[in-house]
This record gives structure tokens, C-alpha cells and sequence, in this order.
């Protein structure tokens, strides 16, 4: 027996993958909703916004973008960036983004699709990214049904892969935003009619995955 | 100094998944116990990313938090004061010592970068940063723990 040999010997390798729930129970982060349950919570977000909208938008007309008069909308700090302009169903929309110290402990990034500054349509929603989620998205159907996805990506990402419930992927190129919204990017991109979105895959350069967002 | 921007939990996700056999290697060999090793692999992560804020980047992440699992493995093994290693505190081996006995009368710092360096893989950069000692300190270090090993497998009489 070498002295190699002797060190090796003294502690087994064992092929055990540890629990990284239980890491996160420890470190204070498990009350925390998990990422689906967010994405959720996100989700919902935006249809609260999509309601109150109705009741909102004559007032908002006139001051600025019309989701920030909506009810309980969290506020930018900072300015609103239009992000990308895109031409879905025939019509041009505004992909927007901005910081909010609404919930101070989450960094949220509050992101969304509008028709115009004071047009009353689209759908908006928050999610704390980079932070908690490497990645999350927005998703809804445009007024002639075309169904659209976007949403953040940590900044090491070039492309996303989105899986859809029927199991087709579609891969879509990040671009970037301004640096005041933070380290991120963002993906935006339109799919088939009822397309279900299962799993976003956040892919680095090399092909390598840097964020994911499962159910 | 540019300081990086908080490590997202992600960070330490994939550092978990990508080592946590490494990990778990070196607390087993710091505890000697690999209930106490699986305890302080799961504590040394918990404390990372608590304290993620104030992970200043003058080094790698993975360094880091090499250093807060090795620290809750060496707390993890000062509650359980090991008797085995006061016996040997003198570094003399009894007769019928074991390789288990031998490594654990290294003395603690020659004990971590043995450990650091055979199970963990780490080179002598990343070991400096994380014991917090010169990278120069860690070469004689390690040389001096196989030097002693060395001696005393020489000491043990063989069947």
C-alpha cells in the first residue's frame, strides 16, 4: 500500500446524489413557491392585469402606459424599455420591461406585450429573474388566436428551447435589453394555435444548459 | 475591486448536482462519519446561499463554498470530538493501526488538504482560497502529510 492508495482507500466514493430540496429547506428559500408554482402566480398576475385593464383604460389613455394605472400594479423604478417591437397576427406589438421594488426581497423584473403606450391590450406579468427563476415566460393568444410565448432568460443564454405538452420543440434566438433591467435576456416568439408550453431549456453558446424552468 | 453580482440559486444548484459526491467525500473524510459528512454537505450549502450577498467573486463560486462545507464538517466534527483523534494526538501509530488511524493523525490542516487535493481534486490555487493560506503553504503542507504517511506506513508492521 502506497500513500495514493492509502488515501484513497480511507473514504469510499459514493455514488449518492444528496437532496438539493433539503438544501434549500435549510437555507430559508423552501417557502418560497417553486418555480412552476410561481410561473403560476405569474400567470395569474396577468390576467388580474388583463381584467382591470377594462375598467382602467379611458384614465390611463392619457398618462403614460396603461398597465401602470391599472390597480395594484407593481411600479417601475426606473423606466419602462420597450425591448423589441414585433409584428404578430398582422399587427405590431410592444414587448416592455421594467424593475419594481414592489416586492423588495425578489428583484422583480415586470415584463409584458402591449398593443401600444395607451392601447389597452396585452397581457403583463412579474417574476423575480434573474433570482429565483433563471428563466419563466409569458404567454396568451393574440385577438386572431396566434398564441405567443416571451419572457427573461439569464444573459449567458443565446437560445431557449421551448417543449411544448405535444412534445414538438421550438428553439428561438435571445436578444438583448438594456442593462439597467439587469443581467438577462429575453425571447420572444409566436406558436402553432393551443400550443401548450411544458418546459423552457435556457441554452448558453456552447449548447450547454444554463436555465430551466420544468412543472 | 469589481464585485460580482449575487450568485443566483441556480449557481448552486449546478454546483450541487455537478459535486456532490466530491463533496461528500471530503466531510466524510473531515467527520469521519458519513451521516455527519451528509449533515455538512447539506449545512455547508444551506450557509452559501444564506450568506450568497456577501460572496465578494475574488474567486470562483465553487471555491467558496468548498471553504462553507469544509468549515461545517470541521464544526460538524468538533461536536463529536472524535476520540480516535486525541489518542493519536501525539502522531506516533500504535501497532495495530489501520489506514483509517493514519490518516486521522495527520494533524487537521494537513488532514484538509490531503482531502481537498485527492478527493475533491482541487488544485493548489483553489485550495489556498479556500483554507484562506498561501498557495506556497499549501504545497509544504501536502508534503508534509505524505511525507508523514509515508513514515508511518513504513512504522506498521506488516503480516
Amino acid at each position: 500500500v502506497n500513500v495514493a492508495e492509502l488515501i484513497d482507500q480511507h473514504v469510499p466514493v459514493r455514488d449518492e446524489r444528496g437532496s438539493w430540496d433539503d438544501v434549500v429547506r435549510r437555507a430559508g428559500v423552501a417557502t418560497r413557491r417553486s418555480p412552476w408554482a410561481r410561473r403560476s402566480l405569474v400567470l395569474a398576475f396577468a390576467v388580474a392585469v388583463l381584467v382591470a385593464v377594462g375598467a382602467t383604460f379611458a384614465v390611463a389613455a392619457s398618462q403614460g402606459w396603461w398597465f401602470l394605472r391599472s390597480e395594484g400594479t407593481p411600479q417601475p423604478v426606473g423606466a419602462v424599455d420597450v425591448v423589441k417591437t414585433v409584428t404578430w397576427g398582422g399587427r405590431q406589438w410592444a414587448i416592455t420591461a421594467y424593475r419594481t421594488d414592489y416586492w423588495p426581497s425578489t428583484r422583480s423584473l415586470c415584463f409584458g406585450v402591449v398593443g401600444s403606450e395607451t392601447s389597452g391590450d396585452g397581457a403583463q406579468a412579474c417574476a423575480d429573474v434573474p433570482g429565483e427563476l433563471a428563466v419563466t415566460f409569458l404567454t396568451g393568444s393574440l385577438p386572431d388566436g396566434t398564441r405567443y410565448v416571451v419572457g427573461p432568460v439569464v444573459d449567458t443564454a443565446e437560445r431557449v428551447r421551448i417543449t411544448l405538452s405535444d412534445g414538438g420543440e421550438v428553439d428561438t434566438s435571445t436578444f438583448t435589453v438594456p442593462a439597467e433591467l439587469g443581467p438577462i435576456r429575453f425571447y420572444a416568439t409566436t406558436l402553432a394555435a393551443n400550443a401548450k408550453v411544458e418546459r423552457l431549456v435556457g441554452l448558453g453558446a456552447d449548447g450547454q444548459e444554463v436555465a430551466r424552468l420544468t412543472p | 475591486v469589481k464585485r460580482r453580482s449575487t450568485p443566483r440559486l441556480e449557481e448552486f444548484e449546478r454546483l450541487y448536482r455537478q459535486r456532490y459526491p466530491r463533496f461528500l467525500r471530503v466531510a466524510e473524510g473531515l467527520t469521519g462519519n458519513v451521516d455527519s459528512a451528509r449533515d455538512a454537505v447539506q449545512e455547508g450549502f444551506a450557509r452559501a446561499i444564506r450568506a450568497r450577498h456577501d460572496y465578494r467573486g475574488d474567486g470562483p463560486l465553487e471555491n467558496w463554498v468548498w471553504s462553507c462545507v469544509v468549515n461545517a464538517a470541521r464544526q460538524a466534527r468538533l461536536r463529536e470530538e472524535l476520540p480516535l483523534s486525541e489518542e493519536l494526538a501525539d502522531g506516533r501509530a500504535p501497532a495495530d493501526v489501520g489506514s483509517t488511524e493514519l490518516l486521522r493523525s495527520l494533524p487537521e490542516r494537513q488532514r484538509l488538504v490531503v482531502f481537498l487535493r485527492h478527493y475533491a481534486d482541487l488544485d493548489y490555487a483553489a485550495m489556498a482560497d479556500v483554507l484562506g493560506i498561501a498557495v506556497g503553504t499549501v504545497g509544504a503542507t501536502l508534503n508534509k502529510a505524505h511525507a508523514a504517511l509515508r513514515r508511518r506506513l513504513e512504522e506498521v508492521p506488516r503480516p
